[in-house]
């Protein structure tokens, strides 16, 4: 396929088109609902460079998220940094809780790991909750800086979440295609083998958790100002971890086009659903959902896909 | 005197109350074709975990070309040039049979310093009869073509020294001969070889020497006709 | 003090479901909270409905939350035992049961807090000059009985001792004539009564949300790992250990930061856990 200058164009090409979207002005409701779409491709896609790729899994999202929102909270309330400063700090402390986490677990088996990452995400909610600073459990109100470069200020975001989704994107298929990505296939097929044949096993895996945890900081960097009011219910809210393992396995988790044909598919009829029926039923399916996927067709769409192909 | 490529020393290993390894020393010389045998359980695939880095070890050294490994995680020996196979093969089942000697290429075999070249996951996979199958995925292959991957794996890491974990079991006879000429033309080579096996006339036919090991200890070593002879191995195959 | 050793009885029950499904047959079933909350909530309905006690109303359920593990443990071993995939894709099944059960509760019961009333639900003793409230003592009782009865069925039983077997060789079990799915499906069964029931004694002893299997997931791992993994008298140790830590934390600290201190237990248990990935 391409190389990665070709990859690189497609993704220039992606997010000129975003800019242009969000000049047109079209209903504003696709701008609200494409910035949910396109976050949940950043997550998605971040989750996957360790679950899918390395074999690790994280039920941890929503902690590596609101790590991010959070992180974004309190540089606005106490310096008003600019958002690229915020989509950095976000990303960079999300990083670190992901090698924190991945350096006093990843010795040990992977369910461990995800165990920890399980109780992680409900022991830093306590902690935000307890942080008066930052809102604490009320909440906090977040005003939007004066003046986008463009458009209003839900239509930058927008584009801001295009352009993270293209990098978080390429990111992914840059990992996937270079050694590093073929040391992660090999370790998830086999950790011992792997290992005996020369690949850093438990290097390449706190790089996966800290670049997947990057990404996952950036994609939660933005929402306080997405959402005005930021408050730990919403932050580390449910769906963040369901649908950051539903919507990989749904796509197919062995490459980077699934986690965005998940998210995509996933993310549409969620947001078609939220009007049509509760949000509680709608979690509900996604879970059934998920478990169907898990148990039925592990290997998602894209090994249905394959499958039929004749592989 | 050849020094020897390797030496375990005293090499202890426990389990919680359970010793799997009670002191066992050993030295492999370069080159050399060495057997390991013993009855099931007597310790030999702890043994090869010690020494390839898969288990820590509780007490003892090995050293390999004179120099200490035995902190060492199992990548970092392997690119030193120690490099294991399986006994229950363990292919990388998402990748086809030329990614997987891949990997091994890339990781183990190509970084040290000294390794003659690239060689061809291509050739090597030819060389051992398994050309045809490079693109297929190690589901595909048939027992004794997955053993064949196994060892083909092993080999595209550019060992040093090969330790070969019963590759033969379960075999019928014609294949088993099928591996011993592929072990015999990499012993040509220069590759050291360690062979792990129960099937007793691949081992007395390959073996330059024979360790026996029984509830890890050891208690014989010597030219195979010796430890054939051995009545305390007699004792421990046959039992009470 | 005291209410934190009556705290680790309580949370001795709740563990020995962990104990025994993670810790001897090394299924990483993070679904098990919500089978605890499951529990409480059928407690809820019976005392709602007929005004029985949560502990009796328990007793009673434990055949049917046995079916129910049984059923599961043979979905889990259809999918991916026998495929041998249970690493990555098993506990995603149990993720995906959790998140199930836990939405299910909610639509069904609302996001309120749903409590019981029982007989003893304000009552208190007067024991060596320190009031013991009944509600946390009674569930501490039960909570150590269930964990001797798992204690001795391990220990004395056929089934339970080839539990024991399953978890160190499956091969010697063939031999002995137990078939290990058979036996490992008992264990399951077992494993899930026994959250069920510990979840008959949490209703007991405070209201209930469906979204309390959070805080559960912690205390359950927490206590199995650093117990020591399958071993009922540790997972007993372990479990005190924790309730008095939450108490002092609690009295020193505020009740909010209790969670942490389960996940900081969980974190320094795996961090003194000799037995790294590669060593057994």
């Amino acid at each position: 396929m391409r190389g990665p200058a070709g990859a690189v164009l497609v993704g220039v090409v992606v997010v000129a088109a975003g800019i242009g979207l969000a000049l047109l002005k079209v209903n504003p409701y696709i701008y609200f609902a494409g910035y949910v779409i396109l976050q949940y491709v950043v997550i998605a896609t971040a989750w996957n460079i360790l679950g899918g790729y390395a074999g690790y899994v994280n039920f941890g999202t929503p902690a590596f998220f609101a790590m991010g929102a959070y992180t974004a909270v309190l540089l606005i309330k106490s310096v008003q940094a600019p958002l690229p400063v915020l989509l950095l700090a976000g990303g960079l402390v999300a990083a670190l809780l992901g090698l924190g986490i991945g350096y006093l677990t990843l010795r040990l088996r992977g369910t461990f790991f995800s165990i920890a990452t399980l109780a992680l995400a409900v022991v830093l909610q306590t902690v935000i909750m307890n942080w008066e600073y930052v809102g604490g459990s009320r909440g906090i109100s977040v005003i939007r800086p004066p003046g986008p470069p463009f458009g209003s200020y839900v239509t930058f975001l927008f584009t801001v979440m295009v352009g993270l989704a293209v990098v978080a994107v390429l990111a992914a298929r840059f990992v996937e295609r270079s050694w590093i990505g073929r040391g992660l296939a090999a370790l998830r097929d086999s950790e011992e083998a792997a290992e005996c044949m020369g690949v850093p096993t438990l290097r390449l895996k706190l790089f996966a958790t800290t670049i997947s945890g990057f990404l996952l900081g950036v994609a939660g960097a933005p929402f306080p100002y997405y959402v005005t009011f930021v408050e730990p219910n919403s932050a580390f809210a449910l769906e963040y971890a369901v649908n950051a393992l539903a919507m990989p396995m749904i796509g197919g988790t062995t490459s980077w086009i699934g986690p965005v044909i998940g998210a995509v598919l996933l993310g549409t009829a969620a947001q078609i659903a939220t009007v049509t029926i509760s949000s509680e039923m709608n979690l509900f399916i996604v879970g059934v959902v998920l478990v169907a996927f898990v148990v039925l067709a592990p290997e998602g769409l894209l090994g249905l896909a394959r499958r039929l192909r004749g592989h | 005197m050849a020094e020897a490529l390797l030496e375990v020393s005293g090499v202890v290993k426990r389990f919680g109350g359970f010793t799997a390894l009670n002191g066992v020393s050993l030295a492999v010389k370069p080159g050399e074709r060495f057997g390991l045998i013993g009855p099931n359980g007597s310790g030999k695939t702890t043994l090869i975990n010690c020494v390839s880095g898969v288990l820590p070890v509780t007490a003892g050294s090995i050293r390999f070309e004179g120099r200490e490994v035995t902190g060492l995680p199992p990548h970092q020996r392997s690119r030193l040039g120690i490099v294991r196979s399986f006994q229950i093969p363990k292919p990388f089942t998402s990748m086809t049979v030329r990614d997987n000697l891949g990997i091994s290429l890339e990781y183990a075999g190509a970084r040290r310093a000294g390794a003659a070249g690239h060689a061809d996951a291509d050739e090597i996979l030819r060389s051992i009869g398994l050309g045809a199958k490079a693109h297929l995925r190690p589901g595909g292959l048939t027992q004794i073509e997955m053993r064949k991957l196994e060892l083909a794996r092993a080999m595209a890491a550019r060992p040093k020294l090969l330790i070969s974990d019963e590759a033969m079991a379960g075999l019928s006879s014609t294949e088993v001969d099928d591996i011993l000429d592929i072990l015999f033309r990499l012993n040509a080579q220069g590759i050291t070889i360690i062979m792990i096996e129960h099937i007793m006339r691949a081992v007395m036919r390959f073996s330059e020497r024979v360790l026996v090991l029984d509830a890890g200890e050891r208690i014989a070593e010597g030219t195979p006709d010796q430890v054939v002879r051995d009545p305390a191995v007699e004792k421990a195959y046959l039992g009470e | 003090m005291v209410s934190g050793l009556l705290l680790g009885g309580f949370y001795a029950a709740v563990s020995l479901g962990v104990s025994l499904i993670f810790g001897l047959l090394d299924i990483a079933n993070i679904a098990q909270p919500a089978f605890l909350v499951l529990g409480a909530y059928a407690a809820y309905v019976m005392n709602n409905a007929l005004g029985w006690d949560p502990i009796v109303s328990g007793l009673l359920f434990t055949p049917v939350f046995f079916l129910l593990g049984a059923l599961v443990y043979r979905v889990y071993y259809a999918s991916f035992e026998r495929r041998g995939d249970e690493a990555l894709r098993g506990l995603v099944f149990f993720f995906g049961l959790l998140f199930i059960m836990e939405v299910s509760l909610s639509l069904t019961f609302g996001v309120d807090y749903r409590l019981v009333q029982t007989a003893y639900t304000s009552k208190s003793y007067e024991i060596a000059g320190v009031g013991v409230a009944l509600r946390y003592l009674v569930p501490c009782v039960v909570g150590l009985l269930m964990t001797l009865a798992l204690y001795l069925f391990l220990g004395r039983t056929f089934y339970g001792r080839a539990i024991m077997a399953v978890s160190q060789d499956q091969g010697a079990l063939r031999l002995m004539g137990a078939n290990p799915v058979h036996i490992k499906t008992i264990a399951f069964g077992v494993g899930i009564a026994a959250a069920a029931l510990a979840g008959a004694l949490l209703i007991s002893i405070a209201p209930v949300i469906p979204s309390a299997d959070r805080d559960y997931i912690g205390r359950m791992f927490a206590i199995t790992v650093l117990g020591g993994m399958g071993s009922i008298g540790g997972m007993l140790v372990a479990a005190i250990i924790l309730g008095v830590a939450e108490s002092l934390m609690s009295t020193f600290f505020g009740p909010s930061w209790s969670l942490a201190v389960s996940f900081g237990l969980l974190l320094l248990a795996l961090a003194v856990r000799p037995q790294g990935l590669f060593g057994r």
